[in-house]
């Protein structure tokens, strides 16, 4: 009897056995690699990016709108610094996969890594925009993302307002978004001033230079426009009323009129929304000298950051709103300081140099600034001071740095081509755009957050 | 003793009685054993293996490279007989891939000193195919002052022969040197665009002779939602580097709309090149 007993155990182990190690290689199976990629060295490349005219799906485009909005999205993409748009192509049949495919075969043969498919729907005053973005380096050319987007024409009208450019950025910002897992910028507004020393006007454009508004007529002397984070009002210094004071404006309302924040005894200058909106930093010289006050906006309660008998002037907020960044000449000539929201812990962050214009990445991780040499030049330094190094070396001046959302371009003004002009750039020096093309001299340019 | 004769099997076992107690221990002891030998080869695989494998190598680890290995110019001029899908090993083979064998095993010695594992596979440049693997040559491996030339980044597509990869699984993407191959994530664009951003995050922060691996996994909208050391350099600090060169690489894109899972699980091998650059 023990052996029949033995003899059925180890049958029964052999079973369990076997079964365990069939059992096992399933779930190795499951988990099994699906790809293997071996990347070696070399330098960020753009992808190639096909964005052929959309194609009109319903009602009629009498405006040209396809052709507009597969231009305005293209020229998008190649300023995120991204991407290269593959040369322009006819619109594509709608509802034939075989000419789409076609298409993309020979999009793919000129050099496209992925195809954009735009199907447009014109209702009156509405566009319902469909974005089909395709990865072209497979053979079977994969749907990568289909989005759908609708741009109605503003109400009450703005005549600046081009919604349907509009419609065209927002387009790109998601391809943008797409490939990069962070939106694009196009859907952003540059405010600057425009005019001569004796009358500067605060316009805003689109943040590629186009629908040029103005968003002051006061015929005065405008200064320093800064957007809040709610991309909706632009806080400004002006002498409207005889004295530098501090106002606030609504360019996409237009009925609403111009606020006013602060209209201390001197000077009210240098606003800095803290990345809540609900506070401004700014400069005021109502106790003697210019020093940084915080301005709760809501409740007007105004609170004294700096004591020191040097000017303190330039405030800029750290994205977590915990630091601010300003210039003081405390130290002998004008240098970049960093303190808590608070006044405290007060730093020396940049040293040998004259040093203004201090403006804290959206990103936290970098401050750019204004260099005063031979010419002015921008620089960039981490909060922590260290790796100070050059972003523009000339020709001319360029200065008044002012980041876009994504921490990768910053807008400014320079004088290079002899008169002032606002231009941006990728943060590494590439891809510089001139924004401003005209007579009168642009200056001091504010890169609006991500339109609501 | 008449009960006891169908138990007589043969000469040699002859009145031998059966230690019964014995054998008992013996089977629950092989049970034990084996459950546990079994056991701990599922739990093994499952922690280690992952559907998505890169291997990174920066062109700045060059610096404080004595002197390069060279290496024969580009994979596209050593052709290789290609597997078919099917015929591809699956993903057991690729863990021990030579790859993580360092190159800099062939320079001075040095390089040698930072207590690498010693390992008896040949050492092998990363960029060389390796036949038994699955790997495929370069796709679009031009140089890359070539690349800003779109032509050469569709390369797969002129060519003659179409690569007997197949429409199941998709092919290299773009430009630069860059080698991959895919069965069941047949989306070249996204690695291709994890890649860069991870490269970019990379660069200044070279890691020569110390080569973590990690493992990590990107939610549907492109978040990372893990990310842990799979292999450790044997260095914290370099550890550390590339758990944060994955956080700050991140956000990823978005995870593909065709693609269903719910995360993307993705290895991925630092590899120090002393040729980078």
């Amino acid at each position: 009897m023990e052996r029949v007993a033995a003899a059925a155990m180890l049958v029964g182990l052999a079973i369990a056995t076997v079964l365990g190690l069939w059992a096992a290689p399933p779930a190795v199976r499951a988990q099994a690699v699906d790809v293997y990629i071996n990347v070696t060295g070399g330098g960020s490349k753009k992808l190639n990016i096909a964005i052929p005219e959309f194609t009109v799906v319903a009602g009629t485009d009498t405006g040209g709108v396809a052709k507009l909005l597969a231009s305005v999205a293209g020229n998008d993409l190649t300023l995120s610094g991204f991407f290269s748009v593959v040369a322009g192509r006819p619109a594509l049949p709608a509802n034939n996969p075989e000419a789409l495919m076609q298409a993309w075969t020979e999009a793919a043969a000129a050099g496209a890594h992925a195809g954009v498919h735009g199907l447009l729907g014109i209702r009156g005053e509405r566009l319902e925009g469909e974005m089909r973005l395709y990865d072209l380096t497979t053979p079977d050319q994969r749907l990568i993302a289909s989005r759908k987007f609708e741009a109605a024409a503003p109400q009450p009208a703005l005549p600046s307002f081009d919604w349907r450019r509009r419609l065209a950025h927002k387009i790109a910002d998601e391809i943008v978004l797409q490939f990069t897992g962070e939106p694009g910028v196009a859907d952003t507004k540059l405010a600057y001033l425009l005019g001569s020393p004796g009358a500067k006007e605060i316009v805003v454009a689109d943040y590629d230079g186009a629908g040029t508004t103005g968003a002051t007529r006061n015929g005065s002397i405008n200064l320093s426009p800064v957007w809040g984070p709610d991309a909706r009002s632009i806080a400004f210094t002006s002498f409207m009323n005889g004295y530098p004071d501090l106002f606030r404006l609504f360019p996409f309302e237009p009925r609403r009129g111009v606020q006013t924040l602060a209209s201390f005894l001197g000077i009210n200058s240098s606003p800095a929304w803290s990345p809540d909106g609900k506070s401004l930093a700014l400069t005021l010289s109502k106790d003697g000298n210019p020093e940084i006050y915080v301005l709760t906006v809501a409740t007007g309660v105004l609170q004294r950051l700096t004591r020191h008998a040097s000017i303190d002037t330039e405030p800029t907020w750290s994205p977590t709103g915990e630091q601010i960044a300003f210039v003081s000449d405390r130290a002998g000539q004008p240098r970049i300081f960093v303190m808590d929201r608070g006044g405290a812990n007060v730093r020396q962050l940049t040293s040998g140099g004259f040093h203004t214009q201090p403006r804290w990445s959206p990103k936290g991780d970098t401050i750019v600034y204004t260099q005063r040499g031979a010419t002015h030049d921008l620089w960039a330094i981490s909060p922590g001071g260290s790796s100070p190094r050059p972003l523009t070396s000339g020709p001319g001046d360029n200065q008044g740095a002012t980041w876009a959302p994504d921490g990768r371009h910053i807008a400014f003004q320079s004088n290079r081509t002899g008169r002032w002009q606002v231009f941006f750039m990728l943060l590494d020096g590439s891809a510089t755009t001139q924004v401003t093309q005209g007579t009168a001299e642009a200056t001091s340019p504010s890169w609006s957050p991500r339109l609501p | 003793m008449a009960l006891r004769v169908p138990f007589h099997i043969g000469p040699a076992l002859g009145r031998l009685r059966l230690p019964l107690s014995p054998m008992v221990v013996s089977a629950v002891a092989h049970a034990a054993f084996f459950s546990a030998v079994i056991y701990g080869a599922s739990i093994w695989s499952d922690t280690r293996s992952k559907p998505v494998f890169v291997v990174l190598t920066p062109s700045i680890a060059a610096v404080g490279s004595p002197r390069g290995v060279s290496l024969p110019p580009s994979v596209e001029e050593a052709p290789i007989p290609r597997p078919t899908p099917a015929e591809l090993p699956r993903r057991e083979p690729a863990r021990d891939l030579p790859a993580r064998d360092l190159p800099a095993r062939e320079l001075p010695p040095q390089r040698d000193s930072v207590g690498l594992p010693d390992r008896s596979l040949p050492p092998r440049s990363p960029a060389l195919p390796r036949p038994d693997d699955k790997e495929l040559p370069t796709v679009a491996s031009a140089s890359a002052s070539t690349a800003p030339t779109p032509a050469p980044a569709r390369r797969e597509a002129s060519a003659p022969p179409p690569p007997p990869i197949g429409a199941a699984s998709g092919s290299a993407s773009g430009t630069g040197p860059l080698t991959l191959n895919v069965t069941d994530f047949p989306y070249a664009y996204y690695i291709r665009q994890i890649s860069e951003k991870i490269r970019a995050q990379w660069n200044g922060r070279a890691i020569p002779g110390q080569q973590p691996a990690v493992v990590f996994e990107i939610r549907r909208d492109g978040k990372l939602s893990q990310v842990a050391i799979d292999k450790s350099s044997g260095n914290a600090y370099y550890d550390q580097v590339a758990l944060r060169v994955i956080n700050d690489a991140s956000p990823f894109p978005p995870l593909p709309d065709d693609f269903k899972k719910p995360v993307l699980r993705i290895g991925l091998q630092f590899v120090f090149d002393p040729t980078g650059g």
